[in-house]
């Protein structure tokens, strides 16, 4: 790494020499202009490359701080350093507005309106002529003036903005590493896991809006200080595309990768301007061919240029497998994993589910359903396809809201709380289909989950000390670099699972977490169902094979078309008429003689 | 006067229709949105005007079919060479390549035939009719006429032929569909051209109205995807219902409120239609959610 470093050096070294070496101010011009592109972009990159949110309408943010900027000194004669930090403020304004827009529409929806938003301002600008100067711009602004730096206005401003591009970068490059960056990235990958696993995805998403629309306005006023003109044309919607084809032909959230995007998309036009009339359509031709041969080819370069200070996936061939997990050379596992009993009925009831009921239109996917959760047992979900379980879970942990009942944790009402606060009071879930953060890697995923203690701040060092002992105990620790999207269904599964128990959780829910699994994978699973509650857990399992429900749970509870019809212990349940007329049918005394009687004999 | 308003908002609102209808059979079939949509409706008002029309000396049927036959083949190959790949790209990668085509058609009409914008007083004129005691402009009754003519004949192909079936199959499953032996990429192809020549005849329809510019169609192309968020993403008589809806609005809004602001009207509407009724007037059960 250390050549890397040493390599990247000389390249910034060698980035402020230009107007050293007497390059003309038109190529200076440009160069300042790229900068300055460039930051907007970093900008653009957090909330579209890493937070998943389409924004096409950068260039609009640009121009606000611009014209914000711009107006201050002009109309009122304010000092540049006092009227830039009112223009980032106000673009901060516009983009909490903008993040609070984010959270009703998404998609392609939240394309067409930074695009409209985009289109309104220069209509805006356009048309109030008095304020704005109309087509004609806003002339005479007072420029910056250093003449210790250079004897043009381009000279002076290139290191300036050279150091603040440096600057945005170094910090761009902070928060992708950092809790708020995981989270981000979280957000992109996969929403609804992000909620589930503690992530605030408002308060993320708004922050993603706020941080871009104050680079982009910062990059406007750079833009005012340096030219001191600005007309409506310099902030169209096109302007906006160049800036997400930087952040899209840079990888989408690689910070390297749109620098140098920001730099092709500058200068390509530039050196091909040869080309006189055609070079336009050569410029949009190259980009439909770049995206399709190489959608993410600078990306790759600029990961490569700053894995120094990534956390970046390794791809091995033989990361390390989970067949570990049965061996007993790892120290930090308790030993006598089978021997925390079953709790007694006199054991304090950790979460209390009261008439819960949710409807799906006119499906009534919960009806009515009661049950309590008594701290340290594993309690088993059963029941037929489409009577319910995955949807139980999902309103337990605050995925989905119930239309009618209440569900009390410990005794607080936990009925109304979203998913991360859930997370929070000690809830955490897996799911039916493994949801990962795919471009993340193992240990990023896991550390994501981890809750600082009730009144802690959050500790980086302590995160990733729990991930890794998370991820120990499951047996795959030394998957920890892999990206988590190259993962076989199994490993992806222990790291769900690592993910989930990463900080102790009160209750574990468990959706189907034996589906698509091999055999001995399974049995690992009831295993590890056994450790976690001699650790302190209590488990709440939807489980589809009978042998595996009557092996691993303490209690059970038999849902069907919604209604909970049966609750017991796994024998009591084995008997009952109604559940084997319901589920079990004919063959429920054939698995009961083959798996029930000693749960311990059947994982052995 | 508001007679006058009305009807040319409608006509206006009938091409917006036309580019509508384009988005949707596209993203039903495909899934993706077409943003190079408006320098389709560009460039066939330019091949119309200045080729056929112009250097040809074609009558205007002739000219309009040719015009109409060249766009298919164009948004034919476009959609096997290029936009089919885009499938498996993320959504911003997708629009953005398309962004990138549009930006290329938009720099070759402006290459293959000037910088001059293009005048073309079309066959009808500017005259102008009473009928049933509404003024109207013989080009907008021809617009209006096309669309309406368009609309039945194509919801008659899609209810009843076995094209429509098909290409409702390719819609519904795609992977299925290919099992069952229909030729997908062809139908795709077919879709994408399809949409091409409804953009042709917005193109068409409108260069007696504006000058042709290479600029003409990029607003027309953005507000017929606003048409069609309001009318419903994916939905064909959402498409129709929200192109007339925006057109008489922005008319309206335009006589109302501000005509400066005529274009501002249009993207306020999207904003109140997606804060208040984000599924569209008509939705479609298998809307973009993502």
């Amino acid at each position: 790494m250390l050549p890397r470093k040493l390599l990247l050096a000389a390249l910034v070294a060698a980035l402020f020499l230009p107007p050293l070496l007497g390059v003309n101010t038109y190529w200076l011009h440009v160069f300042n202009l790229t900068f300055i592109a460039a930051i907007a972009a970093l900008g653009l990159n957090i909330v579209t490359g890493l937070t998943g949110q389409i924004v096409l309408g950068q260039a609009a943010l640009m121009g606000l701080g611009a014209y914000a900027a711009g107006l201050l000194m002009v109309k009122l004669h304010w000092p540049w350093w006092a009227a830039l930090p009112a223009a980032l403020a106000l673009a901060a304004a516009v983009g909490l507005g903008l993040g609070l827009l984010a959270l009703r529409i998404k998609g392609h929806y939240l394309a067409i309106t930074t695009l409209a938003v985009n289109e309104i301002f220069r209509l805006v600008v356009l048309n109030e002529e008095p304020l704005t100067g109309g087509p004609m711009g806003l002339r005479d602004i007072p420029t910056l003036s250093l003449p210790w730096l250079g004897s043009t206005l381009d000279g002076q401003a290139y290191p300036l903005l050279l150091a603040t591009l440096l600057l945005c970068g170094a910090g761009a490059l902070a928060l992708y590493r950092s809790r708020w960056g995981r989270q981000m990235r979280a957000v992109r990958d996969d929403e609804l896991a992000a909620e589930a696993m503690g992530v605030h995805s408002p308060r993320i998403k708004i922050a993603a809006f706020v941080l871009s629309s104050v680079l982009g306005a910062l990059a406007g006023c750079l833009y005012v200080l340096c030219t001191g003109f600005i007309s409506p044309n310099n902030f169209v919607i096109f302007e906006s595309i160049k800036l997400v084809l930087m952040t899209v032909i840079g990888g989408l959230g690689s910070i390297g990768g749109t620098l140098l995007g920001a730099a092709v998309v500058t200068l390509l036009p530039e050196l091909l301007r040869d080309l006189k009339m055609v070079y336009m359509a050569v410029f949009g031709l190259s980009v439909v061919v770049v995206l399709l041969v190489a959608p993410r080819g600078l990306g790759v370069l600029g990961d490569w240029l700053l894995a120094p200070w990534l956390p970046l996936p390794e791809h091995e061939k033989n990361g390390g497998g989970v067949q570990t997990i049965l061996g007993d050379d790892q120290g930090d596992r308790p030993a006598a994993v089978r021997s925390a009993a079953a709790p007694g009925p006199e054991a304090p009831v950790l979460m209390r589910v009261d008439g819960v009921s949710k409807h799906f239109g006119g499906v009534y996917a919960l009806e009515n359903v009661s049950f309590d959760v008594r701290e340290g047992e594993i309690l088993g979900v059963i029941g037929p396809n489409g009577s319910g379980k995955s949807t139980l879970v999902n309103v337990l942990s605050g995925v989905l809201r119930p239309d009618g009942g209440r569900s009390t944790l410990q005794g607080r009402d936990v009925t109304a709380l979203p998913a991360w606060d859930l997370h929070a009071a000690g809830v955490a879930r897996i799911f039916q289909n493994v949801r990962l953060w795919e471009s993340m890697t193992v240990l990023e995923n896991v550390m994501l989950a981890w809750q600082p203690p009730a009144d802690g701040r959050h500790d980086e060092a302590q995160a990733l000390a729990a991930a890794r002992a998370a991820l120990q105990s499951m047996g795959i620790g030394l998957l920890e670099k892999r990206r988590a999207g190259d993962l076989s269904f199994g490993q992806s599964r222990l790291v769900e699972l690592a993910r989930a128990t990463v900080t102790r959780p009160k209750l574990l829910l468990l959706d189907e977490p034996a589906a698509g699994l091999r055999g001995g994978l399974v049995m690992e699973l009831a295993e590890i169902l056994q450790r976690l509650r001699a650790q302190g857990t209590t488990v709440l399992v939807i489980e589809h094979r009978i042998k595996l429900v009557m092996s691993m749970c303490d209690r059970v509870v038999v849902l069907n078309l919604g209604e909970k019809i049966a609750e017991g212990s796994p024998e009591a349940i084995a008997r009952d008429p109604q559940v084997v007329e319901a589920y079990l049918g004919e063959r429920a005394g054939y698995d009961l003689d083959a798996g029930a009687p000693e749960p311990a004999a059947a994982t052995a | 006067m508001l007679d006058q308003i009305v009807t040319s908002g409608l006509a206006m609102g009938a091409i917006y229709a036309l580019i509508a209808l384009g988005y949707a059979f596209v993203w039903n079939t495909m899934a993706i949105v077409n943003f190079a949509a408006g320098e389709f409706v560009t460039f066939a008002a330019y091949i119309f005007v200045a080729t056929f029309v112009t250097a040809l000396g074609f009558p205007f049927l002739l000219a309009l079919v040719c015009a109409a036959l060249a766009m298919a083949l164009l948004g034919a190959l476009f959609s096997r060479v290029v936009f089919a790949r885009l499938q498996k790209q993320r959504p911003l990668v997708a629009i953005i390549a398309t962004v990138g085509f549009g930006l290329f058609l938009k720099e070759m009409a402006h290459i293959l035939y000037g910088p001059e914008p293009l005048m073309y007083p079309g066959p009808l004129g500017a005259k102008m009719i009473t009928l049933l005691g509404v003024k109207i402009g013989l080009q907008q009754l021809l617009i209006l006429a096309v669309v309406l003519v368009l609309m039945v004949l194509q919801h008659w192909v899609l209810q009843r032929s076995m094209i429509g079936k098909v290409m409702r199959a390719v819609a519904a499953d795609r992977d299925t569909a290919a099992l069952m032996g229909i030729p997908v990429q062809k139908v795709l192809a077919g879709t994408f051209a399809y949409s091409s020549v409804l953009a042709a005849l917005a193109g068409i329809l409108l260069a007696p109205l504006f000058f042709v510019t290479t600029e003409m169609g990029t607003l027309v192309g953005l507000k017929g995807f606003v048409a069609m968020i309001i009318g419903g993403f994916g939905s064909i008589p959402g498409a129709i219902l929200g192109g007339l809806l925006l057109g008489l609005c922005e008319n309206l809004g335009a006589y109302w409120i501000s005509s400066t602001y005529k274009d501002v009207i249009a993207f306020g509407l999207l904003l109140v239609f997606l804060a208040v009724r984000p599924q569209g007037l008509l939705p479609e059960r298998s809307a973009d959610r993502a």
